[in-house]
């Protein structure tokens, strides 16, 4: 039975959904969810909710962060703040991951100030999908994975090759494709084209075999899904995976625009409702759970921060098969075996 | 310990029974005794209750008369003892043309317990037994209301006015209801949530009626009000980790749960805590490996909970008549809702 602590009371949309989340999975799962927060405020949006207490428990938090508060500030001034009490409930071992809406900034450094890196690791990443034109794995799926999308600023060569190591595993673990292709991004598909650090870490990866690095891609092939698992720095791919966003609202905006605008359009858009929709489920980020912040002893799934119940009972699910795919073991063995090459 | 009367519904309180769907509603009918399937820890906690050859057990069950022969073989199955087994008379009801009555329950299960209450002596405490499935707490609660002399004759012809109560079922509760030595009998009335129903949708009852996610939860409440020792409580617990597989986290969420709910006090469960830690302990029977060590230590960390005061008594009158009113809109919409997903 996986544990998994929930941090209640972060997201736009905490405690209520995140609650409501929980229960749905307390009734749908044999997932153990502790839930972390305001004890009162907790007990009673349950006492509303259909649920399964038997596999629920509520731990007190008597603090909480809010969205729009300074994270260093926060992490240093509220020592019983939810995410804090979760991450440690996490290290102590009574749960197997941690899961939070909320402040992600405030989320990383709690992950930082209490969970263990992984040796050999020196900067984590957040990992986040995204829909592609390609399918891939067992699951036919037609996401890929990039990170970092913004724990780590700057990096150098060494962490972009640890984020390579880690993206391969959790695309392996928990999208099920055995050799995921991983690629950098870059200005440039040659092996000289970028920055030092990107220059540096293509130099390292292109002969080590326990990873497919299939080389650089250029920002045109993130869309095409040509690489399975996308290295970059948490600058750049914050940039991109908020660019992926806009896009997707964009093409929505156009077509709701376009439905409005002329009866022809309106016919031929009605025509095209089965592939809208299909597209609307694939960029749905509701169903996928959340982003992971890689390289701790620890798992955390970052939920998105506008999560409601749907989307915060997605992330528990991910980080219960997180938990239970030995993720943490295959990136620590991984990560041994490159320091030894 | 007090000689107590338990009343207990059968279907989805004792019996894990479904009807919600046609496949489920023939399976019901067509079941053996040896098929039937009771709920976890409903057989032990009975049998405990038992142990006190004073106490007596009633069931008042919506089944067909019909099923009788193998309602009784599965209790009997279960080793379970009981003083009446009273069951609905549906094939007169569809006989005499009362359709209505096939599927109301108030008609039904009122007279029956008032009329039980005046044979079985009047002096006795009753606790009750039911589920979320119909209208189990809002039947129990107007029966102890009744006896405790709460609820008038008006008020009850009232209601049976809105629920097409026959006149033969009326006269049998009034004269029941004038033969009542009001007291303050109902001291508990769990309801077993089997549709896992929202608990605060039973906060109208007040704190007499119970939402129980399962029969530990009811055990460790019958401790607290010394309708049950120590050693019955670890009994029901050793059934339910033997016969269901039932881990120390679902023991100790569910007692957290009652604790959060404010329905057990933060000094009496630390006295359980340390009964179940003493006594779990002597029991000759190995335990599952670390089960007694994961469950003491998850027991402990209960000590932690921010404890709310327990509400003792039920502080408003309850409006039965708005309640029906609402509870019968309600019914009709899960009704048609579950039509709609049979044939629909």
């Amino acid at each position: 039975m996986t544990v998994i602590a929930l941090d209640a009371m972060g997201g736009d949309f905490a405690p209520d959904d995140v609650v409501k989340g929980a229960a749905w999975i307390s009734l749908d799962t044999t997932i153990d969810v502790i839930i972390v927060g305001d004890e009162k405020k907790i007990t009673d949006r349950l006492k509303e909710l259909k649920h399964n207490p038997e596999h629920l428990s509520v731990c007190h938090a008597s603090q909480s962060i809010k969205m729009d508060e300074s994270p260093k500030d926060a992490i240093e001034k509220k020592p019983d703040a939810s995410i804090l009490v979760a991450a440690r409930l996490v290290k102590e071992g009574k749960a197997e991951a941690l899961v939070s809406a909320g402040n992600t900034g405030a989320c990383i450094m709690a992950c930082a100030k209490t969970f263990t890196k992984i040796p050999g690791i020196h900067k984590a990443a957040l990992a986040s999908v995204y829909p592609t034109e390609t399918r891939r794995g067992r699951k036919n799926d037609p996401f890929s994975l990039i990170l970092d999308v913004g724990a780590t600023i700057n990096v150098t060569a060494n962490d972009l090759v640890t984020f390579a190591i880690m993206g391969s595993s959790y695309a392996s673990r928990i999208s099920k494709n055995p050799k995921p292709r991983v690629a950098i991004l870059s200005n440039g598909t040659e092996e000289i084209k970028g920055t030092a650090e990107i220059v540096d870490a293509y130099r390292m990866l292109k002969d080590y075999k326990r990873i497919n690095f299939v080389g650089n891609i250029e920002g045109i092939d993130i869309p095409k899904g040509t690489a399975d698992v996308v290295v970059c720095s948490g600058f750049t791919g914050n940039i991109v995976l908020k660019m992926l966003e806009g896009v997707s609202e964009t093409v929505m905006e156009l077509a709701k625009y376009a439905y409005k605008t002329s009866y022809l359009w309106k016919l031929g858009l009605v025509m095209l409702r089965g592939a809208i929709s299909q597209l609307k489920d694939i960029t749905d980020w509701e169903q996928y759970g959340g982003a992971p912040l890689l390289g701790f002893e620890s798992l955390f799934i970052k939920a998105h921060g506008r999560s409601k119940a749907r989307a915060t009972a997605n992330a528990i699910k991910v980080a219960a098969k997180a938990a239970s795919s030995g993720l943490i073991k295959d990136i620590s063995t991984t990560i041994k075996d490159f320091s030894f090459v | 310990m007090e000689h107590i009367i338990y009343r207990w519904d059968l279907d989805k309180t004792y019996l894990r029974t479904e009807f919600e769907t046609v496949k489920g509603l023939i399976r019901t009918a067509f079941q053996s005794a040896e098929e039937k399937e009771s709920v976890p820890g409903a057989p032990s906690l009975l049998k405990e209750l038992q142990k006190d050859e004073a106490n007596s057990v009633y069931f008042i069950s919506g089944s067909p008369k019909q099923m009788r022969k193998v309602l009784e073989k599965k209790l009997r199955i279960d080793g379970i003892n009981w003083t009446e087994l009273v069951l609905k008379p549906n094939l007169q009801n569809l006989l005499h043309g009362r359709f209505h009555a096939l599927r109301e329950q108030i008609g039904y299960k009122l007279p029956v317990l008032l009329e039980d209450r005046v044979k079985s002596g009047q002096r006795n405490r009753e606790v009750l037994f039911g589920d979320d499935a119909e209208s189990d707490a809002y039947i129990y609660s107007l029966y102890a209301d009744t006896i405790a002399g709460k609820v008038g004759e008006g008020t009850i012809e009232e209601i049976m006015d809105l629920a097409r109560v026959p006149s033969a079922n009326r006269k049998k509760s009034f004269h029941a209801v004038g033969r009542l030595e009001h007291s303050d009998a109902v001291g508990r009335i769990f309801i077993y949530l089997e549709k896992r129903s929202p608990p605060k949708g039973f906060d109208v009852y007040g704190s007499r009626v119970v939402p129980i996610y399962n029969y530990f939860q009811a055990v460790l409440i019958l401790y607290r009000e010394k309708l049950m020792g120590m050693t019955s409580v670890i009994r029901v617990i050793l059934d339910l980790v033997f016969e269901h597989r039932t881990p120390p986290s679902v023991f100790a969420n569910s007692f957290q749960d009652l604790l959060r709910r404010g329905v057990i006090d933060m000094s009496k469960s630390v006295e359980i805590i340390d009964g179940i830690r003493r006594n779990l302990n002597q029991k000759i029977i190995p335990l599952p490996q670390n089960f007694y060590e994961d469950l003491m230590a998850m027991l402990d960390a209960l000590k932690e909970v921010e404890n709310k005061d327990v509400a003792v008594s039920v502080a408003e009158p309850i409006d039965y008549v708005g309640l029906y009113i609402d509870q019968h809109r309600k019914l009709a919409r899960q009704r048609k809702s579950m039509f709609d997903r049979l044939f629909g």
